[in-house]
C-alpha cells in the first residue's frame, strides 16, 4: 500500500451523481441480466464500476493490501455465482457491498482466532526482550511525528475496534457513505448506524488521544 | 453522555480520518483487476469441465495423498479378482455342488427322454483310430548315464 492521491470520494451509485451518466453506459439492470446469463464482457463492466470502492472498503477493514485483493476478487467471484439468486430486491451496488462486507467479517474472526495462537507465543517472548520492556516503560508520549507513523498509530487503532464499528466508521467516515445507505448494507436501522458511529469515534479519539491534541 | 454525533467534537479526528483516503494500491492496480476476477472465473468453468470428465484424475490424486487408503483400496481389488478366478474354477469343475439335486438330475444323460437320446448324432465323422492319451505319442525320454567324474586333490 503506497500513499498517493486521495481516492474520489463517491457516495452514490453510478448515475445517482450531479450531471448526466455518459450516454453509452448501458444500465445496471441491462448488466446485471446479461451477466447473469454468462456474459462476461458485462460482468467485466460491472466489476470496473465497483472494483475501488469494494477494494477499499475491505482494505480499511484488514489494513492488508494481500487480503484486500484476495476478498476483494473472491467478492466479485461469488457474486457472480450467486447472480442467479439476486432478485433485485437491492441495487447490485448494495448487494455487492453486502457481500464484501460478510466475507471480510468472516475472514476477519478467523484470523482473529489465529492472532490470538500467534500473540500468546509472542507475549512469553516479549517479557524476555530487553528492548521492547525499554519501550513500554519510556511513558512520554511523542507528540510531533511523521505522517506515516499517524498513518500506522490510525491504523492501529482502527483494528482495536470491533468489525461492525470499524465498518461504520469505514463506510462512513472514510467512503462518504450516508446513514442510509450504510444501514442497507449491514441490514440495520440507521438508528443502530449513528450509534455505532458515535462510539466508534469516541473509541478511536481515545485510541489516538495524544495525537489528536 | 450525548449520543448524538453532532454534540460531539470529532473534527480533530475527522480530519485524521482523511489519511485513510491517501492509503492507495500499487500504480494501475484496478486497469488489471476485472481481468483477473474474469480469468479466475474462466478458469473456474474450465475446471468444472474438467471435474466432470476426468473424475478418474480426481479419484487417483485423491488415492495419491492417502497411502493406507490406496493400499486398502488395492487389497480389495486384488481380493475381488482372486475370488472371481477361484469361483469361475469352482463353476466349471463342479456344477453338481451349484445346482439343486432335481434340476442335476434333469441334467444326466441317462434320464434324457427316449426320442430325445435315440436321435442319430453327427459328431463322431472322424474315422481314424482314437489313441487314448496324447501323452503315449510323446516318446520316452532316452536316459542318459552319468559317469561319476573324480576331482583330484
Amino acid at each position: 500500500m503506497i500513499m498517493a492521491e486521495p481516492a474520489r470520494k463517491e457516495t452514490g451509485r453510478p448515475g445517482d451523481e450531479a450531471g448526466t451518466p455518459a450516454p453509452a453506459a448501458p444500465e445496471e439492470s441491462e448488466l446485471v441480466k446479461r451477466a447473469r446469463k454468462g456474459d462476461f464482457s458485462a460482468y467485466d463492466e460491472l466489476v470496473r464500476r465497483y472494483q475501488e470502492r469494494i477494494y477499499a472498503t475491505v482494505y480499511h477493514m484488514t489494513s492488508n493490501h494481500e487480503d484486500a485483493n484476495d476478498l476483494a476478487q473472491e467478492t466479485f467471484i461469488k457474486a457472480f455465482h450467486a447472480l442467479k439468486s439476486f432478485k433485485g430486491g437491492s441495487s447490485f451496488y448494495t448487494w455487492i457491498y453486502r457481500i464484501a462486507v460478510n466475507k471480510t467479517i468472516n475472514f476477519l474472526k478467523q484470523r482473529k482466532n489465529k492472532l490470538q495462537m500467534s500473540l500468546d507465543d509472542i507475549d512469553f517472548n516479549a517479557e524476555h526482550d530487553p528492548d521492547l520492556v525499554a519501550l513500554i516503560s519510556d511513558k512520554t508520549p511523542r507528540r510531533e511525528v511523521g505522517l506515516a507513523e499517524l498513518q500506522e498509530k490510525l491504523n492501529a487503532a482502527m483494528q482495536k475496534l470491533s468489525e461492525p464499528h470499524r465498518l461504520v466508521v469505514t463506510l462512513h467516515d472514510v467512503q462518504g457513505l450516508s446513514h442510509e445507505e450504510i444501514a442497507r448494507i449491514m441490514e440495520c436501522n440507521i438508528g443502530t448506524v449513528r450509534s455505532r458511529l458515535f462510539y466508534a469515534r469516541q473509541q478511536l479519539q481515545a485510541y489516538l488521544s495524544d495525537y489528536l491534541k | 453522555m450525548s449520543m448524538s454525533p453532532e454534540q460531539e467534537n470529532f473534527e480533530p479526528l475527522r480530519r485524521v480520518l482523511v489519511l485513510k483516503q491517501y492509503e492507495q494500491p500499487p500504480p494501475r492496480y484496478f486497469n488489471e483487476f476485472s481481468g483477473r476476477v474474469i480469468t479466475r472465473l474462466r478458469a473456474g468453468e474450465r475446471g468444472q469441465w474438467q471435474d466432470s470428465s476426468l473424475w478418474l484424475q480426481s479419484l487417483w490424486a485423491f488415492l495419491d495423498t492417502r497411502p493406507a487408503l490406496a493400499a486398502s483400496f488395492g487389497a480389495a481389488a486384488v481380493a475381488v479378482v482372486i475370488s472371481g478366478v477361484v469361483f469361475s474354477d469352482r463353476l466349471g469343475s463342479e456344477p453338481a455342488a451349484l445346482l439343486p439335486e432335481s434340476q442335476f438330475s434333469a441334467l444326466n444323460p441317462a434320464n434324457i427322454s427316449p426320442p430325445l437320446a435315440a436321435q442319430p448324432t453327427f459328431f463322431q465323422a472322424n474315422t481314424n483310430e482314437l489313441t487314448d492319451s496324447l501323452f503315449k505319442e510323446i516318446g520316452q525320454p532316452a536316459v542318459v548315464p552319468v559317469n561319476a567324474i573324480e576331482v583330484s586333490p
